[in-house]
């Protein structure tokens, strides 16, 4: 029973942890909230779902995060950058009406029932290891999510783009001074935080399901989740998604009327005891 | 060709003007402070390089590159480098990390992590640490050191005895002669004269943002200067 309630929490993190470091990504660089990232992971879901009925799974999930990327560079140089110098919430609610607007038009496309992807054969069926049995596309889903985290570390950690993430997420104007281009650096983090919820919603489309609702879904989660790990913490938003992950997934097999709630009272305990959430401050802390 | 040239500046922030119609130059090579009281506008003169401030109008040049309508990260790509005031080390980076985060612009030079450890020994000491386990002094040859990777022409030093002791105000006269030596220009903002009268080659004083007077170093006692700066 244990055993299957970490692994169903590692799977659901994994999903969260891609996205949610997206966001924290940005915001620790543009100091921005990107509503519209849940309307991103449905984009890339539903791009997959399309691309996997005529090329494949395997495809869909090269194809769908590149198109993102693609989305994401729009999305830096069209709104984020000219509006650079607005407050806060003006440019945060400009990303939730161009998230509510992109996913009406996915519903217009797509129509409002829900859609399933099948697995790729190589990830159907289970395997049996330690006395349980356990579906192979949840333990790909897994090593995705630590894949990933494991490779955002390596590149803000020891790569010369990821020192200047990190500085200009704690001091831009010094960072300016030194000669660093934050502008340049921000159609990076950007695309590669869609190029992340691309990924995330292919992986979702057989994992859970392709529909309308997935952005809204997603998103809360998302807040709930970077606020919990600290505004724009990356690591503190990979613990705080494997903490709602595992309060989520306990949540539906222990209290199963009030798994719903589950996130929410994670949300309200912990900032009780942390007011400013797991995280110490910027990107990496 | 002038390291950095200013004409005719006026400069702020937000609806406040600070800079009025400041005229500058420094030659490649010079050494020069800018001096005056509190408030004369000394940091927004370096800050405006920068574009930190708001230019409302003027221009200024770095090497034969106008880059008052340029981002701000240019005149860092074009051979001005700062150790700002307060030094402004990242905390959440090493000792080793800040210093890398001078040489964003890859402009080619003598100054490297190898070099800058010879000038200051006690940064290579501690380089994996975190910048704020240093000691005042310390730090300040990390804000200079961080400056120096970025293999400027002219080196711009805010308040760089600010906190110090005068042995450590020594060591640092001794560094930015090093510096110098090297071929590095210096622009210096001190309220301090003990080092202004050991490290450069002239003085400029501001008063209300304005160009008041200049001079070489040697003329700094000269009571007629000392009134210009305490206007």
């Amino acid at each position: 029973m244990i055993p299957l309630l970490i692994a169903n929490s590692l799977a659901l993190a994994s999903l969260l942890i891609m996205m949610s470091s997206g966001l924290a990504l940005i915001y620790g660089l543009r100091d921005v909230i990107n509503f519209g990232h849940g309307a991103l992971y449905m984009l890339g879901a539903y791009l997959g779902y399309s691309i996997a009925h005529v090329a494949g799974f395997w495809v869909a999930l090269v194809a769908s995060p590149i198109l993102l990327a693609l989305v994401g560079a729009a999305l830096e140089n069209l709104v984020l950058r000219p509006l650079q110098r607005r407050s806060h919430i003006e440019v945060a609610l400009v990303t939730l009406g161009l998230g509510i607007i992109l996913g009406q038009v996915l519903i217009f496309f797509y129509g409002g029932e829900a859609r399933t992807v099948d697995a790729p054969l190589s990830l159907a069926g289970s395997v049996t290891a330690f006395g349980l049995t356990y579906p192979i596309y949840r333990l790909f889903l897994i090593g995705v999510g630590l894949s990933s985290c494991a490779l955002l570390a390596i590149w803000l950690n020891f790569s010369t783009s990821g020192l200047h993430v990190r500085a200009v997420s704690q001091e831009p104007s010094v960072a300016r001074m030194m000669g660093i281009d934050a502008d340049r650096l921000s159609l990076l983090v950007t695309s590669l935080s869609a190029a992340l919820a691309g990924v995330a919603g292919v992986l979702a489309g057989p994992y859970l399901s392709v529909d309308p609702g997935m952005d809204v879904t997603m998103i809360v989660s998302c807040l709930i989740i970077v606020v919990i790990g600290g505004t724009g913490s990356i690591p503190g938003a990979i613990v705080a998604a494997l903490l709602y992950g595992f309060v989520q997934v306990a949540g539906s097999v222990f209290l199963p009327d009030l798994a719903a709630l589950a996130p929410y009272a994670l949300l309200m305990a912990v900032l009780l005891v942390a007011p400013r959430g797991i995280g110490r401050g910027r990107v990496l802390d | 060709m002038s390291a950095l040239k200013m004409q005719a500046l006026y400069a702020g922030y937000g609806a406040s003007t600070v800079l009025h119609g400041v005229d500058l130059e420094i030659g490649k090579g010079e050494s020069v402070a800018i001096v005056g009281r509190n408030g004369a506008g000394k940091s927004t003169l370096l800050m405006s390089v920068f574009r930190e401030t708001n230019i409302l109008s003027g221009e200024i040049w770095v090497g034969g590159a106008r880059i008052d309508g340029l981002p701000g990260y240019s005149a860092a790509k074009l051979g001005v480098a700062i150790a700002p005031q307060g030094r402004r080390i990242l905390p959440n980076l090493s000792i080793r990390e800040n210093l890398l985060l001078g040489a964003a612009t890859r402009r080619p030079g003598r100054w490297n992590l190898r070099t800058v450890f010879d000038l200051f020994p006690a940064l290579e000491q501690r380089a994996n640490s975190g910048g704020m386990m240093l000691s005042g002094g310390q730090q300040q040859m990390l804000a200079i050191g961080r400056a120096l990777m970025a293999n400027p022409d002219l080196l711009l030093l805010d308040e760089p005895s600010e906190g110090l002791s005068p042995l450590l105000v020594d060591d640092l006269v001794r560094a930015l002669d090093e510096i110098r030596r090297a071929g590095t220009g210096i622009l210096v903002v001190e309220q301090h004269l003990s080092l202004v009268r050991r490290a450069t080659d002239r003085f400029v004083i501001l008063s209300k943002g304005e160009v008041v007077g200049a001079a070489p170093t040697a003329e700094i006692d000269d009571p007629r200067h000392q009134t210009l700066m305490a206007l």
